[in-house]
């Protein structure tokens, strides 16, 4: 089943003369269960597209539809709402709440929404056991590592049981065993309950625990890649063949 | 880039976070300026009634604006020179050296205070004409004012407010001094307390700040209890008591007590957080080490604004009743004048009524007719002897007075009287001279002699025959014996009488102490009480009002800091999907509590204490604490008002 549809996305910033078109027409179609990475050289539009697809920034011309609901036809409520239902975030620096623990930090985003709490409970100890943070749940994240800290935030994106999980280089800020546990954790999730996940880096390692990659160059979709039934190994070995090809960065990874 | 250049610009940046700062530095040297203007401005100070010197009431206010703005500007330099540690950092980092950003915080703060020292004496002036007509308005005086500007306000103007710039600026050095490069990029993060989990301990000092509090409420309302009052020095003792465990109860109430509740409420949602937890609750249960003394003090400070708001102004509404206690008719003369002043009354053609009064005195002991037990200390000797009145002559004043032969009324049982000398109704008390009881049957606030004739004592009301009888065992003859008031029937003719009044009779008498008095007229009772007052409370007006201004600008200052902390937590949540609807339904909680609780406490703070109090003061205390009440809320609310706009704007722009 068909998830995110994203049809012919151009973003364009600034105003007249100092006009700089970061996306230039991108179209791509994300299946249900699908773990997909987008790569590609700092100003490719890595951030951008990941922006426009999770509504946080709306596109020039072109749409994204998640779950069949094309975004452009919702209100800007509407689409806090949506995101609030529909989606889940990981960001590069965690993002947590200093003052509330781990496990409330999780429950975060059912703050307003009408899920009960004994579902809620259900999930959080669901969550908290896939991710192995079972026993910080009342500690507070200046408590706990930063591999640790980003399995919360990776709950937090969970909890809610997204359509979609985006992640903006969930990784980025760990060290390479918390950022592999992480990914072992989100992939399992992945298989095990077809969450769809969605996520930008520019580390190759990380993109070689996905079923498909995207590599942007100047704005455009330039290839992509499929696992298939390809080891992880192997995979990285060509996702770093593309890299080579495509120029640019990625190579300090 | 020059040097100026650099400072414009950054001070334009700033201009948000100054411009409270500002309006209050324009409100204080212009309130200042003011001050000193009407204080050295003979046509508003000298009064017409009484000796009391406005000028020095206008002097002294202006001593306790000075140091409330002293502890203003420091506090309030302070927070900015955190808030702007990154900016200096920055320019450190790309080779500006600390002399040259002292001489930019200089050279900015400069132009500031000249700003606003320009604006503030230039409104002073022009207001000073309107806090004049405001002041005679106040104290009832009509006169033409003539307002000149007064170069000497000016110099001692910028005489005070360059010495708290200059004790400012050594703030601000010493502040750069004391931090490294490193250190300024920090700040921030270290001022962000540490998230730490609440301890049993904590908890139990929360409940026992929450306990003090009430301690001091408590002994409040029993303050002139005898079983815990016995002396003078346990009175001091009680009042220094409540007033310690009350502020210290505060400070803990805010350091402990608040955590130590949120937390209990936080506790049972079992982690399932609201809205409210997120944005209110949490934050402000781990900043409150931080906040706690800032929010004690504002508490401090808003119930002592109240407090003395409202009790000067229970004084100032007093002063018609007051006047009446000092002189119960129009005029009145004693002894023989009487006879002199209804001639001139009646050349003159003034219609009066005249009330005339025989005086006794009888030795009486009033102890079995006490209502309840008063501390030694504070209570009147009941043993004691009042001047008697008989009912045939007191019927003219007061018509529903009849009494019978073994019984009594007492008049002129003011508050005051009643909080000394609490008189019970029906029982009855020993008329020392016969060795007889009388009843007491009613008690009467309305004066019928001056109260200069007794200190205040209340007045005996007889029978009669029970007056003659008294009569005649008086031992010594009073130096009073009969006192006459005339209450004119054409108030119109107040001015004449008095003038009339003022010829005839010197108003002076002898009293049965020995003492030479003066008696006044009771409109010149008045003037002079409104004029004492009217003084009082005008100054205490707008020290309450700066009070306001810099505690709430203390607090805008803060929240505004708060929100710039915070600005990226509300960017996260409005990325996973919080509304600027719902984020602002929790921004409008946590300033409910950063607002009210300080208000709320102040506010109960200054109940208690006018109501342990303001008996000393005037009569009634309810129409003054609401008024008060009423327009330092609206005031204070603005303040509030303020801060959510900044937070809508944070909130709206952190997407």
């Amino acid at each position: 089943m068909e998830i995110l549809n994203a049809t012919h996305l151009h973003k364009t910033y600034g105003k007249r003369r100092n006009q700089v078109e970061v996306l230039k027409g991108i179209s791509f179609q994300a299946d249900e269960g699908e773990f997909v990475g987008i790569m590609g050289p700092s100003g490719s539009g890595k951030t951008t597209l990941l922006n426009v697809l999770c509504s946080i920034d709306q596109p020039t011309s072109g749409d994204v539809a998640i779950n069949g609901q094309s975004l452009a036809q919702l209100s800007s409520k509407k689409l806090a709402t949506f995101r609030r239902t529909q989606m889940g975030f990981i960001f590069q620096d965690y993002n947590l709440l200093e003052t509330l623990t781990v496990k409330e930090n999780i429950l975060l985003p059912l703050a307003v929404s009408n899920v009960s709490k004994q579902e809620a409970e259900m999930r959080v100890h669901h969550l908290m056991n896939e991710l192995a943070i079972q026993e910080l749940a009342h500690k507070y994240p200046n408590e706990i590592s930063g591999g640790q800290k980003q399995r919360t935030a990776a709950a937090r994106a969970l909890i809610v049981q997204p359509a979609i999980v985006f992640g903006d280089e969930p990784t980025g800020a760990l060290d390479s065993k918390a950022a592999a546990a992480l990914l072992e954790k989100l992939s399992e999730l992945n298989e095990a309950q077809k969450t769809t996940i969605l996520m930008v880096t520019h580390d190759a390692v990380a993109a070689s625990y996905c079923s498909r990659v995207l590599f942007l160059k100047d704005g455009k979709l330039y290839t992509e890649l499929y696992k298939g039934e390809q080891t992880r190994k192997q995979f990285f070995e060509n996702i770093l063949n593309t890299q080579a090809i495509l120029g640019g960065d990625g190579y300090e990874a | 880039m020059k040097l100026s250049t650099l400072v414009f610009r950054t001070m334009w940046k700033n201009s948000r976070l100054y411009g409270l700062y500002f309006i209050a530095l324009i409100f204080s040297s212009g309130l200042y300026f003011s001050f000193l203007t009407l204080a050295a401005n003979p046509s508003v100070v000298e009064m017409n009634t009484t000796s009391v010197k406005a000028g020095a009431a206008f002097k002294a206010g202006s001593v306790i604006l000075v140091v409330i703005v002293f502890f203003f500007v420091l506090y309030a330099n302070q927070l900015f020179m955190k808030r702007r540690s990154k900016e200096f950092g920055l320019y450190q980092l790309i080779g500006l050296p600390k002399s040259r950003i002292a001489r930019m915080l200089l050279l900015e703060n400069s132009i500031m205070w000249l700003a606003a020292i320009a604006v503030g004496v230039g409104l002073g002036a022009i207001f000073s004409r309107f806090f004049a007509l405001l002041f005679l308005k106040v104290v009832d005086v009509e006169r033409v004012v003539i307002i000149d500007f007064s170069v000497s306000a000016l110099l001692q103007t910028l005489f005070v407010f360059v010495i708290l710039f200059m004790i400012m600026y050594l703030q601000s050095l010493v502040h750069m001094s004391r931090t490294k490069l490193i250190d300024l990029f920090h700040v921030s993060a270290k001022a962000e307390q540490r998230v730490k989990r609440f301890s049993w301990g904590s908890m139990v000092i929360g409940f026992m700040g929450i306990g003090l509090i009430a301690l001091g409420y408590y002994l409040s309302t029993q303050l002139f209890n005898e079983d815990i009052v016995k002396t003078a020095t346990g009175l001091y003792t009680a009042m220094l008591t409540i007033l310690a465990s009350t502020i210290i109860g505060t400070y803990l109430f805010f350091r402990f007590s608040v955590a130590a509740l949120l937390n209990i409420q936080r506790k049972a949602r079992q982690g399932h957080v609201k809205i409210v937890d997120i944005v209110a609750i949490s934050p402000i249960m781990h900043r409150m080490k931080t906040n706690a003394l800032s929010l004690a003090l504002i508490t401090t400070l808003t119930a002592l604004a109240i407090g003395v708001l409202t009790l000067s102004y229970i004084s100032y509404s007093s002063a018609e009743v007051r006047s009446k206690e000092s002189m119960p008719f129009d005029m009145g003369v004693v002894n023989k004048q009487h006879t002199a002043l209804d001639k001139a009354f009646d050349e003159a053609g003034i219609g009066y009524k005249k009330y005339q009064f025989d005086l006794i005195r009888a030795d009486v002991n009033l102890t079995d007719a006490l209502g309840r037990q008063l501390p030694e200390v504070l209570q009147e000797n009941p043993d004691t002897s009042l001047y008697v009145l008989k009912e045939g002559q007191v019927k003219k004043a007061a018509p529903d007075v009849t009494l019978a032969e073994d019984e009594t009324a007492i008049f002129g049982y003011s508050t005051i009287t009643e909080f000394m000398l609490p008189l019970e109704e029906q029982k009855t008390f020993e008329l020392s001279a016969l060795k007889q009881k009388v009843k007491l049957v009613s008690l009467h606030d309305q004066s019928l002699l001056p109260s200069l004739f007794s200190y205040g004592m209340p007045v005996m009301v007889t029978s009669d025959s029970l007056y003659h009888e008294l009569k005649k065992h008086q031992q010594e003859k009073t130096s009073i014996t009969v006192f006459t008031g005339y209450n004119l029937v054409d108030k119109k003719q107040l001015a004449q009488a008095q003038k009339i009044y003022y010829e005839v009779t010197d108003g002076q008498f002898k009293r049965d102490d020995g003492f030479d008095m003066t008696l006044s007229t009771q409109d010149e009772e008045y003037r002079a009480l409104l004029e004492m007052m009217g003084i009082i409370i005008f100054v205490a007006a707008f020290l309450g009002l700066a009070f306001l201004l810099t505690t709430g600008s203390i607090l805008y200052f803060k929240q505004m800091s708060e929100a710039e902390d915070e600005a990226p937590q509300f960017a996260m949540l409005r990325k996973i999907g919080f509304t600027e609807q719902e984020l602002m339904r929790g921004v409008r909680y946590k300033q409910l509590f950063n607002f009210g609780f300080p208000l709320l406490i102040g506010i109960c703070h200054s109940f208690f204490a006018i109501k342990a109090g303001w008996i000393l003061f005037g009569v009634g205390y309810e129409k003054p604490f609401m008024t008060v009440l009423a327009i330092y809320i609206v005031l204070y609310l603005l303040f509030a008002f303020l801060t959510m706009r900044y937070y809508r704007s944070i909130v709206a722009k952190s997407l």
